[in-house]
């Protein structure tokens, strides 16, 4: 069970089709989950790092938004292939989300036991009073303190943390094989974000579900993930355990991220900033989309696409600079 | 560097809201018929085709023609032989100016008793709400039949009343946007750089409720001419004037009879006007919210 | 003190409350207290930080320090030599204690030398030495004017220039020590990416040569790989410039990396003053403590110590009594829920307000 896949995305294209031109928000995206696995995705806005989550979970607004290809495999079945009652079958039931804002994500004029108690009554069947005490019981595992009062508060009478410790009670809910955290602590201060991760990593460890954590923040990511993905317009450019990524970042951009940060008490860390931005996803590029940002970039950079290949044990990479490397190493 | 598409560059934020309206084909074919009136507003001060022996002229030997039967007069003639498709037609100056002075009134008053309760606060704001709350609470109608009943029933007048009753709404909406706008980050800015108050009223806050503005004014002539419908058929009109309440107040004696010329003119010019007008307005509003900014 | 480590700005006892009214007379039934009676000092030329989490009152603090809102008490005095603070303070005391001989003159030094004594017209022309970079790349320019007039807003306003020719240069040359493109000078905002934006914000507030610039959170709405553009923009330009500046912010790592002197600000006030240095390594109040070991560290082998807090910041309206973290601290003692800490001097330059270091 330990090392079995849950999740497989293979070559996953989401587009959005828009009155200017076709957005390739998520361009050929693959990677894979195990059972009980923290993945991290990291990467700077409009990168489609929400994006290629989102077509998981099926939350992805269609029109403008269209899947172009590729397969969402859990646990060997294809997602794009169900039809609407399986996928809600899997959906509901092994899937969870927590979002980036709790409080647009609750419903302000119901209490917060009242929507823990909906999505139990979607999920299971428990009478009234076996209801009461799974709401009392997930209040109480994600920390909650009264949790009999709280049962009782509207969404605005919480503050943001106790609002996030809400949601990750309706994900649990459930009981999910997977759970997927889109920048479920950008809105939260330092130290309510510090007791959130704790939250998230004990919840893991006692329930063994998978996590994907969606964030642009190198740093959450390094304390709280077992893989690192970093997407740059649209594909994964680097993919790998996340020691690996801090000790041995191969990609030019992920090497430039962590170049570009701060980091608390080291003041002799050279800072760099990446020069121009982003490209529009609205134009093919032909060759490496971060070219012209890269300070190692070759000319072949500008006209050939590079793949995601393994350039060391368990670490992929999408470079052209490895690219006669790649089979020394393996 | 900037990369919005190259049809949108350089266009001011207000450029963009007019081409996002000039897509609307339904917004547009409402503005050509609004457009249609206006030109029939000022056609109807001319004697084009004898509108104004039509219209004014007595004919009893064509009294109560039916429509449809007189291809002279489309829509029949009244008690007296006055064509009703011609008096429609110079209701319709009746109703536009109406309309129009109706909001170069309210405007004004909006834009400044809001302004000055939105920004200023305090016992100006106390003062400006109690006045509107007054104006608010009466019903409207009450107070323009006392200010009709007093100053004489003339168009000037009622649309003085109208415009004395109407800028409660409006005035609501822009102390509100006044009230935000005055945490805005630029507006700040632009206090912190010395900017006097007019400047910040004006530069930096007013132009941000003009689509407010031009969506009421233009929305305003439906509750215009609505209530001066309304008005005629109580009898506070001027008779005499062909205005389109006049022409319905009429047609309630000779409705009876069989005769619904009167009512049927009117309202045919009505309703397509203010169709229109809904639907241009609607469109309008859409266009211009500064909220739909980067919708393209 | 020679001119050139002379403190450009001295705040006393700043305070900011908000009246908040209920009812249908809208009568006052308490106060927020954002910000409650914070004093500091910021050296000619050096970046003072000042951090805290939301709701801590910084925001609140830097737009009142510039009298954007109006201050509910304090003092602040912008580039005014020692000896007149000094003396002022002297006669403040003398008057203070009953003894009125001096009470005019300490009026009248008050009325010239105190900006929030300042009448609204000595204000307004005494604004152009200190301005504001705000934090919403967004929300912070006029969607309804190009870039070229949001820049020159503060030429416009105070008239300093002589021909158009002269205003258009002045705007060119702000653009391009900026970073911008000089040949978008009519685009408008929304043409924009939220790192030019910033840019255009930070043009807009050296258009009258300030000596201070207010940094707001300048770089929290943007993606990592611009944040540090705009910091090094920042650095260079307070060299060429000679600039002194603010910076307000919720990110420890980059207060530290980017500030010489560190305020940490908690419900309203300041708990610990420091060199940055000087805090990172010391850290003596215990709320700094936790913030700092909250803070994640972008390397997956460092394992420390986390000290988790409990429970929320309590709000501003009705904050606890005494110390206002002693609900939330592990060290709590008695004295803490009743008596305030003033911020006293622990080490040369290292003040904290802590029972705990009596």
């Amino acid at each position: 069970m330990e090392d079995s896949i849950l999740l497989e995305v293979k070559d996953l294209k989401t587009f959005f089709h828009t009155e200017e031109g076709i957005v390739r928000a998520v361009n050929g995206v693959s990677y894979t989950l195990k059972e009980g696995e923290t993945l991290g995705i990291v990467g700077e806005s409009g990168c489609g790092k929400s994006v290629s989550s989102y077509s998981v979970m099926g939350l992805v607004e269609m029109p403008p938004g269209r899947i172009h290809g590729g397969e969402i495999l859990f646990r060997g079945k294809d997602l794009l292939k169900m039809n609407d009652r399986e996928i809600s079958a899997v959906r509901g039931r092994h899937m969870a989300m927590i979002f980036q804002e709790p409080m647009t994500a609750l419903n302000p004029i119901m209490t917060c036991g009242d929507q823990i108690r909906e999505a139990l009554r979607i999920h299971t069947r428990l009478t009234k009073t076996e209801q009461d005490a799974r709401i009392l019981g997930l209040l109480k595992e994600v920390g909650i303190p009264a949790p009999e009062k709280r049962m009782n508060a509207y969404p605005h009478e919480l503050s943001g943390g106790m609002r996030q410790r809400v949601m990750i009670a309706i994900a649990l809910s459930c009981s999910p094989s997977l759970l997927i955290a889109d920048e479920p602590t950008t809105a939260l201060d330092v130290t309510i974000q510090a007791q959130i991760l704790e939250l998230m990593k004990e919840l893991q460890k006692k329930h063994g579900m998978a996590i994907i954590l969606i964030t642009h923040d190198l740093a959450v990511v390094a304390e709280s993930v077992d893989r690192v993905a970093v997407m740059y317009a649209g594909e994964i450019v680097e993919n790998a355990p996340v020691r690996e990524i801090y000790r041995n970042p191969k990609h030019p951009y992920t090497q430039a991220l962590l170049q570009s940060i701060p980091e608390l008490g080291k003041r002799d860390k050279k800072i760099e900033a990446i020069p121009g931005r982003v490209p529009n996803l609205m134009e093919d590029i032909p060759g490496c989309p971060f070219a012209n940002r890269c300070k190692r970039a070759m000319d072949i950079c500008r006209s050939e696409k590079p793949e995601l290949k393994p350039v060391g044990e368990d670490h992929l990479c999408r470079c052209l600079l490895y690219n006669d490397g790649s089979d020394n190493t393996r | 560097m900037a990369d919005t598409a190259n049809k949108y560059k350089g266009k001011t934020p207000f450029q963009l809201s007019l081409m996002r309206l000039g897509r609307n084909r339904g917004a547009m074919l409402c503005l050509a018929v609004v457009v249609l009136y206006i030109l029939m507003a000022f056609v109807s001060f001319s004697d084009w085709g004898g509108l104004q022996g039509k219209a004014h002229d007595f004919d009893l030997d064509h009294r109560f023609v039916k429509p449809f039967t007189d291809p002279s007069h489309i829509f029949g003639t009244d008690s007296f032989g006055r064509d009703v498709f011609a008096r429609a037609v110079i209701g319709t100056r009746i109703a536009l100016f109406l309309g129009f002075t109706t909001g170069l009134i309210m405007i004004p008053l909006a834009i400044v008793l809001g302004a000055l309760s939105g920004y200023y606060g305090g016992w100006v704001d106390d003062i400006i709400i109690y006045v509107m709350t007054v104006i608010y609470s009466i019903p409207g109608l009450l107070i323009i039949m006392s200010l009709v009943q007093v100053m004489g029933a003339s168009f000037l007048v009622i649309a003085f009343a109208f415009g004395v009753t109407g800028w409660v709404g409006l005035g609501r909406v822009i102390r509100g946007a006044f009230i935000q706008a005055r945490e805005y980050e630029y507006v700040l800015a632009a206090k912190n750089l010395g900017a006097s108050d007019g400047r910040i009223i004006f530069r930096h806050i007013v132009p941000n409720v003009t689509h407010f503005v031009i969506v009421r004014f233009v929305l305003n002539f439906v509750s215009v001419i609505k209530s001066e419908v309304t008005l005629a058929y109580v009898g506070l009109s001027i008779i005499g004037v062909p205005s389109w309440g006049n022409m319905i107040d009429l047609s309630k004696t000779e409705i009876m009879a069989g005769n619904w010329q009167n009512m049927l003119a009117p309202t045919v010019f009505m309703f397509l006007f203010l169709v229109a007008l809904n639907i241009f307005g609607d469109a309008l509003r859409d266009a211009l919210d500064p909220k739909l900014k980067n919708v393209l | 003190m020679n001119e050139k480590n002379r403190n450009l700005l001295e705040v006393y006892d700043l305070k900011k409350h908000f009246p908040v009214k209920a009812g249908i007379f809208r009568r006052t039934v308490g106060q927020v207290k954002a910000v409650d009676g914070i004093s500091f000092s910021i050296e000619r030329g050096k970046t003072f930080g000042l951090v805290g989490e939301s709701g801590c009152g910084k925001t609140t603090a830097g737009r009142t320090l510039i009298a954007l809102y109006e201050p509910t008490d304090g003092e602040m005095f912008f580039d005014v030599a020692p000896e007149i603070i000094a003396r002022m303070r002297e006669l403040e005391r003398q008057v203070r204690s009953g003894d009125l001989t001096h009470e005019a003159e300490w009026r009248e030094l008050k009325a010239r030398h105190d900006i929030y004594s300042f009448g609204k017209k000595e204000l307004r022309a005494a604004r152009s030495d200190f301005q504001m970079m705000f934090q919403d790349p967004f929300g912070s320019l006029n969607p309804r004017i190009p870039v070229g007039d949001i820049i020159a807003e503060g030429l416009d306003i105070h008239k300093v220039y002589e021909s158009k020719n002269q205003r258009k240069e002045r705007v060119e040359y702000l653009m391009e020590a900026t970073g911008l493109d000089p040949s978008y000078i009519n685009r408008y905002p929304h043409e924009f990416s939220g790192g030019q934006r910033q840019r255009i914000g930070i043009a807009r507030a050296l258009a009258l040569e300030p000596k201070l610039l207010v940094l707001d959170e300048p770089v929290s709405a943007l993606d990592v790989s611009i944040q540090v553009q705009i910091l090094e923009l920042l650095n260079r330009l307070k060299s060429e410039l000679d600039l002194t500046y603010l910076f307000i912010a919720h990110d420890l790592s980059v207060v530290e990396y980017f500030s010489d002197e560190v305020a940490v600000m908690y419900l309203g006030r300041i708990v610990e003053i420091a060199d940055r240095t000087s805090l990172y390594e010391n850290r003596f109040h215990p709320y700094t403590k936790a913030l700092i070991s909250a803070v994640p560290v972008p390397d997956p082998e460092t394992k420390r110590r986390r000290i988790l807090l409990e429970g929320d910041v309590p709000s501003p309206i009705n904050p606890p009594p005494g110390c206002h973290f002693h609900p939330r601290c592990a060290q709590c003692m008695d004295r803490c829920r009743k008596e305030m800490p003033p911020l006293k001097e622990i080490r040369p330059g290292h003040k904290a307000a802590c029972w705990l270091y009596e």
